[in-house]
């Protein structure tokens, strides 16, 4: 997979030191789940943050640490970073006490991203499950924005139920939009409601979504088990291995192949990933990640 | 200047040595002391021994210096360039809308010099194996993103190792590719040898760093064409674990290697006294009394810790003991020679095997787990994988 280019980013004299961010807007998308809108406050003058889709960073809340969220923004809005996060433990819950206005240390850009250059031209096919629809929505708004580039885009996206679905608002727009295939699926539903998606587990409907893998690239990220069976469901479709992507979400400290967490197998989840094609993912140990 | 490589040094001439450097105060020297933090050390000689840094004269003229062929300290010289805890940026909340950062000095020892530059550094006593290691961490810690608050100490730091005249209980270096006299990773390296009238060293000088230390301190003593004493051979026998790497590989889901680590308790000590174990934690310690200031610690981890790979989610990929141990024995052996074409990340120093208290280590579950493929083919012990433990 493409390695970022972290010449950037490296030789900086202390790799450690984050830059400071401002809050400038938040959204609760879920009961747990939050999403910041960060702003840079100390770029040096002239200097634009630039990252990928794909890439993560180590958000920060000084004298609780620091905890890995993918750039859940697309790299084209260039005014601002957002990260969407899950309440969890101890740094997400202290994310969750700020406010608008409240400074959030920010390390990244680090791993490598969606390859998006190889996609122009293609169909593609995003499948996300719960919050893995935090790294998608980076691809699928910096796709958006060079829409003429692509052709069929279709989303597939589903949560438990329908209050765990998040970025509600723009799954409106998304669904309004006539260039955008959206499918939603809950896993249940209550009774009474007027949901008007499927219901089902995401590998289910996409086997009866069944995608043409013609010149088609599929975009899988959610839980490690949602990923398994929809690459399963998709290689049955015969799409090629080497055109399904996914992120994985190993444990991570430092972002950047020092602290010797987040490795399967010998490959570095934090430098070789996250981003992964299918027939990477055959080489790694399984009962590693 | 003319270079040196080979110079003989009796032993009484290398303590005064120690001592007009230690005097002239350029150079910090940290040699092993005895009983620094480990107690009586449990009756073992070498967990007495702890690199500290000398501070006196008096210290000087205790070194046993006729044992550091053999002597072995507890924890290896890595935490004078990966300390166990140490700041990485200090961080002042004002409010939360306004929080101070601060860089902190680059130097693990906690003392620089009025520019900020770490001050020099003469590490004496580690075994080449030590040094190996160091050498071998250098690639992780320059991966890309170089870390400075390793490379910084480590590029002022002058390494007098002295080979080993006698293979300890638990060391198998020759098993992994190394030597008791290897010169990787050295700066000078030291062997025992008669010199003069008594006991002294054969120094090689190996590198500019050893040049430059010997110009300013050894310059009075000529260069020799003498060959550094032969190393007595190994008084046991030592299989060679690189051979094995291929047959180590194939068992990676074999029931042996979980039962092999049936007993691990998962108490990290291995890790700790490793001298090329680097997982580390980075986590916010906010001075005593105080909310939102404090420093942001790089702190020792260990893979065999339960919580080290579990996920915000719950997931946890190394689930149990024997996936965890995996990890440890085939990142040594597998993950990071392949990933920077290196012999083994393991340098056979034996250490985890003498402080481990369940009596586990790398050499003898390598070596019977492997054993057993030549006998038995993986595919036959499958379905042992990753049982209950
Ligand atoms: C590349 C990547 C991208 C990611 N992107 C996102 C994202 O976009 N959004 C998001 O929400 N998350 C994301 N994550 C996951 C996120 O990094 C973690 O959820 C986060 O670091 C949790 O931090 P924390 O300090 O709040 O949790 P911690 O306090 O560190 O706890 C995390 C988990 O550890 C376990 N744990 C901690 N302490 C104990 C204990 N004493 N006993 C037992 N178990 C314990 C619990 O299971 C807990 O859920 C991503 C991870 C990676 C690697
Ligand atoms: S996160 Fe530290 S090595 Fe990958």
């Amino acid at each position: 997979m493409e390695i970022a280019n972290v010449a950037q980013v490296a030789n900086v004299p202390n790799i450690y030191y984050p830059y400071l961010t401002r809050i400038v807007d938040i959204v609760d998308e879920t009961d747990d789940i939050r999403t910041f809108r960060l702003q840079f406050s100390n770029l040096p003058s002239g200097e634009k943050f630039k990252f990928r889709a794909g890439q993560f960073g180590l958000y920060s809340v000084f004298g609780y640490g620091e905890a890995v969220f993918c750039i859940a923004s697309s790299p084209t809005r260039e005014q601002y970073i957002e990260c969407s996060f899950k309440k969890v433990g101890k740094v997400t819950s202290a994310l969750r006490r700020l406010e608008v206005g409240d400074v959030v240390g920010f390390r990244g850009p680090y791993g490598n991203y969606f390859p998006l250059e190889d996609m122009v031209g293609s169909n593609l096919i995003f499948i996300g499950g719960g919050i893995g629809l935090a790294p998608l929505r980076s691809l699928i708004d910096n796709v958006l924005d060079l829409r003429s580039q692509f052709r069929d885009i279709s989303i597939l996206y589903g949560a438990r139920s329908i209050k765990d679905l998040i970025y509600q608002e723009q799954l409106c727009e998304w669904s309004q939009r006539g260039d955008i295939d959206l499918v939603q699926t809950v896993d249940s539903l209550p009774a009474t409601s007027t949901w008007k998606g499927k219901v089902g587990l995401i590998p289910q409907v996409l086997t009866t979504m069944n995608p043409s893998p013609e010149n088609s690239w599929a975009i899988v990220c959610g839980p490690p088990i949602m990923i398994k069976y929809s690459i399963e469901v998709l290689r049955k479709l015969h799409f090629p291995a080497n055109r399904i992507v996914t992120t994985l979400e190993n444990r991570m400290k430092c972002g950047f192949g020092k602290c010797g967490r987040c490795n399967i197998g010998k490959t570095y989840v934090c430098k070789e990933g996250p981003v992964f094609r299918a027939d990477e993912l055959q080489n790694l140990p399984e009962s590693d990640f | 200047m003319s270079q040196k490589t080979s110079l003989l040094i009796e032993e009484k001439d290398l303590r005064i040595l120690l001592m007009n450097i230690l005097q002239k105060g350029k150079q910090r020297i940290v040699a092993p002391l005895r009983g620094y933090d480990g107690g009586d050390g449990g009756g073992d000689d070498n967990l007495k021994y702890f690199f500290r840094e000398v501070h006196s004269q008096e210290e000087i003229a205790q070194l046993p210096l006729a044992q550091f062929d053999k002597l072995q300290t507890h924890i290896s010289p890595k935490e004078f360039f990966f300390p166990r805890y140490a700041p990485v940026l200090k961080y002042q909340t004002i409010s939360s809308t306004e929080v101070k950062l601060s860089d902190v000095s680059a130097d693990a020892f906690g003392n620089v010099d009025n520019a900020g530059n770490a001050k020099e550094t003469i590490i004496l006593g580690l075994h080449p194996c030590d040094a190996v290691g160091l050498s071998l961490l250098d690639r992780v810690f320059t991966w890309d993103y170089d870390d400075n608050f390793y490379l910084k100490p480590r590029e002022s730091t002058t390494l007098l190792t002295f080979a080993c005249s006698k293979i300890g209980a638990h060391c198998f270096c020759t098993g992994v590719g190394g030597a008791p006299d290897e010169q990787r990773g050295s700066d000078l390296l030291f062997s025992r040898m008669h010199v003069g009238s008594g006991d002294g060293f054969h120094i090689s000088v190996l590198t500019p760093k050893g040049e430059r230390l010997v110009a300013e301190h050894l310059s009075h003593l000529s260069s020799v064409a003498v060959a550094p004493p032969t190393i007595a051979p190994a008084e046991r026998s030592v299989i060679d674990l690189l051979d094995r790497k291929e047959s180590l590989k194939s068992m990676f889901d074999s029931s042996l290697l979980v039962q092999q680590t049936y007993s691990c308790l998962g108490c990290g000590v291995c890790a700790m006294v490793c001298p090329t174990c680097h997982c580390f934690d980075i986590i916010d310690e906010d001075h005593p009394g105080s909310i939102g200031v404090g420093e942001r610690m790089k702190i020792w981890d260990a893979c065999s810790f339960a919580l080290f790979s579990k996920h915000g989610g719950g997931h946890n990929p190394r689930d149990l003991q024997c996936k965890r141990c995996r990890q440890r024995y085939f990142h040594k052996l597998v993950y990071y020679p392949e990933k920077f074409s290196e012999r083994s990340l393991c340098v056979g120093c034996g250490r985890c095997a003498r402080a481990c208290p369940v009596g586990l280590d790398i050499y003898s579950a390598v070596t019977s787990v492997t054993s057993a493929t030549s006998a038995v083919s993986a595919a036959a012990i499958e379905g042992g994988t990753n049982g209950n433990r």
